[in-house]
C-alpha cells in the first residue's frame, strides 16, 4: 500500500515535468533545507521581497518578487530554484 | 569605536554572568580585480544565552579603499539583533524581537522622482513576533503572529518638492498556523495557513494602489520510511491555495512535491537524491503550469583517518526551469586533534566559481582560530565584480 502511494506520487511529480506548460514569467523559490540563512539574497533583492520566516530561513514573497534573478546570482548554496 | 566598546561590553557581561556565550569575529582583506578595489571586512557575531533568554548580536562592515564609481566602492554597515524568550518548556512559547539596520553608502537600484533619490530598500526593519509550538500525542501545532515595520530614509536633493512624511515606512503583519496529525510513525497529514496584511505609507510611487496582502491555505501529506528499497525515503506532497491581488491566475492553485531518497552503500559511502517539483493549475486558461523544480544529488565518502572524522562531500543542485546549475565538492581533513584542513569548490554555471581553503587550529575546547581564503570568479552581469578574493583571520570563542 505504502509503495503504491510512493510510486503514485513519484509518477505525479514526473508527469508534472512532462505534461505541464511553462509560464511566461519565472517564479523563484527557496529550498529551505539548503538555505544557510546567510542573508545575501535579502541584501541584493531590489524589491525587498525576501525575508526570514519563523524557522530563520529565507522565503520569497511572490507578491513583491519581480523575477529579476539577482538572488540566484548571489546565493552561495544554490538554494534558490 | 562605539562598536568595539559594545563588543567588549557584551563579552564581559557574558563571561561574568556565567552564561553560555559564543562569539565569532573575522577580519578580511577584500580584493576585487579589474576594478582594483581593496577594502576591509569585519564580521562580529555573538550569542548570549542565559536560562530562557537568548540574545544574538551581529555586526558586519565593509569599507573599500577608494570611491571609483557607484557600483564598485561602498561603505556598508549592518547591525542585526535578535532576542527571544522561551516562556514554557513542553509547550514552547517564543517572544522575539529583532532589528535589522543597514547603513548603505550607496543603496542599490534607487529611482529618482523630481530630483529626489528614493532608495527602494528599507534601511531599518523592526520585527516583533510571538509564536507557540505544541505537541499533544499525535497532534502538533505551530501558531504565530509576526509584525514588521520597514523604514526608509530618503535623500532629498530639493527639499520643497515632496512631503517626506507621506512616504516613510511600510508595515507587514503576518498570521501563521500549521497543524499536523501523525497517523502512524511513517505517515502524517498537515494543513497550513498564512496571511499577510500590508500597509504602505505611500511608498510605492510607481503604483500607489499596489496591495501586497495575501492569504495562503495548504494541505499536505508526508511519508517517511527508513526501509524502502534498502534505503530511506521521504515524500511530501502539498496543495497550496494562494490568494492575492498581485498573483497571476496561474499562481493560485499550487502543487508542491518534495521527494528524497537516501542510500548507504557501505559504512564509508552514502548518498541521496532529492527532487522538488512545483506546478500549478490555471483555472482561467484550464492549463497546468510547471513553475519551478530542482534536482539535488549528493554523495558523502568518509575517508579512513586516525579519528574517522575526515570526509568528502560532492554533489549538484540543478534547477531545470530557471536554468541554474551548481556543482560543489567539500573536503574536511583533520590532521591532528588540534589542526584541521578544509577545501571547497562551488561552481555555478555561467554565474560564479568559488574556491574556499581554510586551516583551523583549536587551542582548547573554548577557543579556536582559523585562516581562510575565499576566491570567487564571477561570470555574471548580476554581480558587481569580476574577481574577488577575501583573506580572513578569524576566531571563535565558546564559554559555557
Amino acid at each position: 500500500m505504502k509503495k503504491i502511494l510512493i510510486i503514485l506520487l513519484i509518477s505525479l511529480a514526473l508527469l508534472s515535468l512532462i505534461a505541464c506548460k511553462k509560464p511566461t514569467e519565472k517564479e523563484y523559490n527557496v529550498d529551505k533545507s539548503s538555505c544557510t540563512s546567510c542573508g545575501e539574497c535579502i541584501a541584493v533583492c531590489p524589491s525587498d521581497a525576501i525575508e526570514y520566516n519563523l524557522e530563520g530561513k529565507a522565503v520569497i514573497d511572490q507578491s513583491k518578487c519581480t523575477s529579476c534573478g539577482d538572488c540566484i546570482a548571489v546565493c552561495p548554496e544554490g538554494a534558490i530554484y | 569605536m562605539k562598536k568595539n566598546l559594545l563588543s567588549i561590553f557584551i563579552i564581559f557581561t557574558a563571561v561574568y554572568s556565567s552564561a553560555s556565550f559564543w562569539n565569532q569575529s573575522r577580519f578580511s582583506l577584500y580584493n576585487s580585480h579589474d576594478i582594483e578595489v581593496y577594502g576591509f571586512e569585519n564580521n562580529f557575531l555573538s550569542e548570549f544565552m542565559l536560562n530562557r533568554l537568548n540574545i544574538q548580536v551581529q555586526m558586519n562592515s565593509l569599507v573599500t579603499e577608494e570611491d571609483y564609481d557607484d557600483y564598485n566602492s561602498n561603505i556598508t554597515n549592518e547591525l542585526r539583533t535578535l532576542s527571544t524568550y522561551q516562556l514554557a518548556e513542553n509547550s514552547k512559547f517564543i517572544l522575539g524581537y529583532n532589528v535589522d539596520y543597514y547603513d548603505y553608502d550607496k543603496t542599490q537600484d534607487n529611482f529618482i522622482i523630481n530630483g529626489i533619490d528614493f532608495p527602494i530598500k528599507p534601511l531599518v526593519k523592526n520585527n516583533l513576533y510571538l509564536y507557540t509550538q505544541n505537541q499533544w500525542q499525535n497532534i502538533s501545532l505551530l501558531a504565530g503572529l509576526r509584525g514588521r515595520r520597514s523604514g526608509i530614509d530618503y535623500k532629498f536633493d530639493y527639499q520643497d518638492v515632496i512631503n517626506s512624511a507621506e512616504a516613510e515606512y511600510y508595515d507587514e503583519f503576518y498570521k501563521d498556523l500549521a497543524l499536523a496529525y501523525n497517523l502512524n510513525s511513517e505517515l502524517s497529514l498537515y494543513s497550513t495557513f498564512e496571511n499577510k496584511t500590508f500597509y504602505s505609507s505611500n511608498v510605492n510611487f510607481n503604483d500607489p494602489g499596489r496591495n501586497h496582502d495575501y492569504t495562503h491555505y495548504g494541505v499536505g501529506v508526508n511519508y517517511t520510511s527508513k526501509s524502502f528499497l534498502g534505503g530511506k525515503i521521504s515524500e511530501d506532497f502539498q496543495y497550496l491555495n494562494k490568494e492575492s491581488q498581485q498573483y497571476e491566475s496561474y499562481q493560485r492553485h499550487n502543487f508542491i512535491n518534495n521527494l528524497r531518497y537516501n542510500y548507504s552503500f557501505n559504512p564509508y559511502l552514502s548518498s541521496y537524491i532529492s527532487y522538488f517539483s512545483h506546478f500549478s493549475y490555471d483555472k482561467t486558461d484550464k492549463e497546468y503550469y510547471r513553475l519551478a523544480n530542482m534536482l539535488r544529488l549528493q554523495a558523502r565518502f568518509n575517508i579512513p583517518s586516525y579519528n574517522y572524522k575526515a570526509f568528502v562531500i560532492a554533489g549538484s543542485r540543478i534547477s531545470f526551469e530557471n536554468l541554474s546549475r551548481i556543482y560543489f565538492a567539500y573536503l574536511e581533513y583533520p590532521l591532528t586533534n588540534s589542526i584541521s584542513l578544509s577545501l571547497e569548490d562551488r561552481y555555478s554555471h555561467n554565474v560564479y566559481n568559488t574556491i574556499i581553503s581554510a586551516i583551523e587550529y583549536k587551542l582548547n575546547s573554548n577557543f579556536l582560530f582559523y585562516l581562510e581564503n575565499n576566491n570567487t570568479q564571477s561570470f555574471s552581469s548580476f554581480t558587481t565584480f569580476d574577481f574577488k578574493n577575501t583573506f580572513t583571520l578569524g576566531s571563535r570563542m565558546l564559554f559555557r
